[in-house]
């Protein structure tokens, strides 16, 4: 490892992980730990401070973390656990080794491979006509990559585009018509939790270039991982970075909710559990304003489980980084609590979070109990 | 009558991984990349074969050699693509010879998958392409790589810049 650029010296410097005081609760709020791998922050700690990286227990730590910062928010010393993964990420693969990928590392080849300036995509072939959007303006509806989840995880038969069509559907209802690219580019937050520090820079530049060239100044988004890259990564590594991110509920809050628009709601009569995603579990506002917003849909009866919100745990699988045997029963385990909440329906918030779940539930049977929707879809259905 | 034995030539060491993918410099235009993925079994004899007869191989064509063409899952073709392949070629045996049963079928299923994404991406479908052979046939796939090549320069370098 000697052309990486970070020196584990400065990893751990940064990362505060000297400030550890052994208290072990990063290993009580680890999802992976509960279901049974035999997985310790600290003990990585203490192996990477004595023997470095080259050990295998932290070669496997390092891959098999969700970096979904639970362990973040419980330490009490303020150890920036995921990030200390993501750099010990980083210089796995500066040293030039590959990463331990899902889906063959497909999804992050998708991402490098939008990094290039060249490219003409052609992924709004789902736009249905009777939706208005403009090819200049001010707000722009960042679709993320949910075109080319529906392509590549056609299998599941899930539909994550529908969520791009709803948002777009309720920001026409709030009287905004939003730009949206025909040449966006993903925002690279799998990249960045993946390691690939220089091809997310890349693909960062690319993007904001692309958006600006537009004029925009906000972008409404439906995805929280897409929210939480914008709002916390793109400042840090674009210094001109000037755009405002929103999450699509703070823009429906603003203007149907809180505004004077006139809204009428549909009553669905469903039981609906939350599944929150662990990059808008930073932005607690926004998870209220989710909450505020569904509890606005008469008839509808939220049941909340002890894993939501703050306790939020992952839904397995994070930045297309191993999936494997524990991811299975993080999910198992999620699918389960909701049953037993007696709810018939999982609203999640993030589309990932859909596709891990929606393969568990193919998987191992869980389809005739369960449903699972995505917050927004859930929104668009009782929208009039 | 006695039986004549005829020797033919030693055949040509088969390319070894790391060979440096040169291309064929054509004065300062661009070198096309092409990638083919050869089946262990039929595809690799025709390939073995194209060298004891001598026929030249093209200089684009860079050859990976596989178990099966089944193994090339859209991972790697994406993969392929996005460290700058101009076209990609996955080469099996014929349906019905297969000796995993499935082989040429998964390759199939996995280069319409693929093709649906290329779709997205905005890169012509013609850029990959899935090929047969049976054992003997050296002379086709020697024709056909080099029908491909010339196809991949009829299109032009690929937009991803493939770093």
């Amino acid at each position: 490892m000697s052309n990486s650029n970070k020196s584990l010296t400065l990893i751990i410097k940064e990362s505060g992980i000297y400030q550890c005081l052994d208290c072990g609760k990063c290993t009580g709020a680890c999802p992976i730990a509960e279901t049974g791998k035999a997985f310790s922050p600290r003990l990585a700690a203490n192996k990477i401070i004595e023997k470095g990286d080259n050990d295998p227990y932290v070669q496997e730590f390092i891959w098999a973390c969700l970096t979904c910062g639970r362990c973040d928010g419980r330490c009490p010393s303020g150890v920036k656990f995921s990030d200390f993964v993501r750099m010990l990420r980083e210089r796995w693969i500066d040293s030039g080794k590959s990463g331990i990928y899902s889906h063959g590392g497909a999804m992050l080849s998708l991402m490098r491979m939008m990094s290039s300036p060249g490219i003409r995509q052609n992924r709004l072939g789902f736009l249905p006509p009777e939706i208005k959007t403009q090819s200049r303006g001010k707000v722009l509806y960042f679709v993320g990559c949910l075109p080319y989840f529906d392509v590549f995880f056609k299998n599941l038969d899930l539909h994550t585009v529908q969520i791009a069509k709803d948002s777009l559907k309720i920001l026409n209802h709030c009287n905004i018509e939003p730009v949206v690219l025909d040449d966006e580019r993903c925002c690279g937050h799998d990249l960045f939790w993946a390691g690939d520090q220089k091809g997310f820079a890349r693909l960062a530049k690319e993007s904001y270039e692309e958006i600006k060239d537009h004029g925009v100044e906000e972008i409404i988004t439906s995805c929280p991982e897409c929210l939480y890259t914008f709002k916390e990564i793109f400042p840090k590594v674009l210094q001109n970075f000037d755009l405002r991110a929103t999450h699509i509920y703070e823009s429906i809050d603003r203007e149907l909710i809180s505004g004077n628009n006139s809204l009428s709601l549909k009553p669905l009569p469903l039981q609906v559990t939350f599944k929150d995603s662990c990059r808008l579990s930073h932005y607690r506002d926004v998870s209220q304003i989710f909450r505020k917003l569904l509890g606005q849909i008469p008839r509808l009866n939220i049941r909340e489980t002890p894993d939501s919100e703050i306790g939020n745990i992952c839904c397995g699988t994070s930045a297309w980084v191993g999936c494997g045997e524990h991811s299975k029963k993080i999910q198992i385990k999620r699918l389960k609590e909701t049953i037993a909440a007696g709810s018939q329906l999982l609203v999640s918030s993030c589309p990932k979070c859909l596709i891990h779940l929606q393969c568990t539930m193919n998987d191992f049977g869980y389809n005739e109990r369960l449903k699972i929707k995505d917050a927004v879809s859930l929104f668009a259905d009782a929208l009039e | 009558m006695k039986h004549k034995i005829k020797f033919s030539p030693p055949p040509s060491p088969p390319p070894s991984r790391g060979r440096v993918w040169e291309g064929v410099k054509k004065g300062n235009s661009y070198t096309i990349k092409v990638l083919a993925f050869l089946c262990n079994w039929a595809p690799w004899s025709c390939y073995t074969g194209m060298g004891e007869l001598g026929m030249p191989i093209p200089g684009e064509v860079n050859v990976i050699r596989v178990m099966c063409a089944g193994r090339v899952n859209t991972a790697l073709l994406l993969k392929a693509f996005e460290k700058g392949a101009d076209g990609v070629l996955i080469v099996g045996c014929r349906i019905d010879n297969c000796q995993n049963g499935t082989g040429p079928e998964v390759a199939l299923k996995n280069i319409e998958h693929t093709y649906e994404i290329l779709n997205l991406l905005g890169l012509k479908k013609e850029r990959l392409q899935f090929k047969y052979y049976l054992a003997h046939e050296s002379e086709k796939l020697s024709s056909d790589l080099h029908e491909f090549v010339k196809r991949i320069e009829g299109l032009g370098q690929t937009p991803i810049s493939g770093k």
